[in-house]
């Protein structure tokens, strides 16, 4: 029988080679809707098999549950061996999916809220401007880069997983940086030219500065349980504050699609990090 | 007896994340099926794309007033 949670880290080889497949797509290619609809398809595809597989964990995985393997398969050996072993690997599993499912709570729920009003309040401002399939087009990229973000995060809690989307996420990143067009954003040139509030009046910035001020908020207000969530939250609020201050200064060529899917990406571990506990703890269990 | 407890939060936010992959999904199809009715389809929202736009409208509009 195959058990997908024989695998350390279900699907993490998929979510890395989506993130390299789009980040050098974005960085490489003019996209076209077609390419754009198949990685939004691979991407949703990969998000629900993933929660699938965090659910089953949640609800259905009972560590403590009469296993049947040992008398089944292997009759002439000790049963308590085969069985203690078994139970001591489903825990494993177990406790990696508890970990992963750090993913799904309030904080990284309620950056999702407001991302979903950042994203819904841009377009309710430029729904006149562009045509519907762009609309659709954009929703898309903004749904493949919080997708990217959290799928980072049910991996990032393992030591050997973190340090693997470190390497190829930073690699990414600085792939992405120095592909980027460096043009100075005009209505960025604007705003410091005559600076008021009516210019940010009816301009979804207001949004995403509310967005990242959150983030790094939440970052500092954990980063006082120890040093290595200190250390985590510093690093991750300077790539937070680089990418936001790039993307607000620079301007918005597809290049920058790739930054920011790197980027929310790799900051996808240090923001699970500066909260997750990931120390392992070994339980002895009573064999019945 | 054993009594599991439920946990109600961790499944709406469970249902949360798989509906935005149920409405990723969806509009990846209906960008592959794509929109005739657009005249632009080739087309990623940018503040500067957006600054054309505008700069073009009012010189189209100054044109005009011109020429009349």
């Amino acid at each position: 029988m195959i058990s997908y949670y024989n695998s350390k880290h279900p699907g993490l080889f998929i979510y890395i080679t989506l993130v390299i497949v789009s980040v050098l797509s974005f960085l490489f290619f003019e996209l076209k809707e077609l390419q754009i609809g198949i990685l939004s398809i691979i991407w949703g595809g990969f998000i629900f098999m993933r929660i699938l597989s965090l659910y089953e964990v949640s609800e259905h995985f009972m560590p403590f549950t009469k296993t049947g393997f040992s008398k089944s398969t292997n009759n002439n050996s000790s049963p308590l061996a085969h069985d203690l072993l078994h139970r001591m690997n489903g825990t494993n599993y177990m406790k990696r999916g508890i970990f992963a499912l750090h993913a799904i709570e309030g904080r990284t729920l309620l950056w999702f809220g407001v991302a979903f009003i950042y994203v819904a309040y841009s377009f309710y401002l430029s729904h006149d401007l562009v045509p519907r399939v762009a609309l659709i087009q954009n929703i898309s990229i903004f749904f493949i880069i919080g997708a990217g973000f959290w799928a980072g995060q049910t991996y990032a809690y393992s030591d050997h997983a973190s340090k693997l989307l470190l390497i190829v996420f930073t690699v990414l990143f600085g792939t992405s940086l120095l592909n980027l067009n460096w043009v100075i954003n005009s209505s960025y040139i604007d705003i410091l030219n005559q600076y008021s509030a009516s210019i940010l009046d009816g301009n979804a910035f207001i949004v995403l500065a509310i967005l990242i001020f959150y983030c790094i908020l939440t970052l500092f207000a954990s980063s006082t349980k120890g040093m290595s969530y200190a250390l985590n939250a510093v690093i991750g609020s300077i790539l937070l504050l680089t990418l936001s201050i790039l993307s607000t200064i620079f301007e918005h060529p597809p290049q920058m699609i790739a930054l920011w899917i790197s980027g929310w990406s790799l900051f996808s571990v240090f923001w699970v990090r500066s909260y997750c506990r990931t120390d392992k703890r070994y339980v002895l269990f009573q064999c019945e | 007896m054993k009594i599991t407890r439920i946990n109600t939060g961790r499944h709406r936010a469970m249902l949360a994340i798989a509906l935005f992959a149920c409405v990723q999904i969806i509009m990846g199809f209906t960008l592959i099926m794509g929109d005739n009715r657009a005249p632009d389809t080739n087309y990623i929202y940018s503040a500067q794309a957006e600054n054309i736009i505008l700069t073009n409208v009012s010189m189209d509009i100054n044109n005009d007033i011109e020429w009349r």
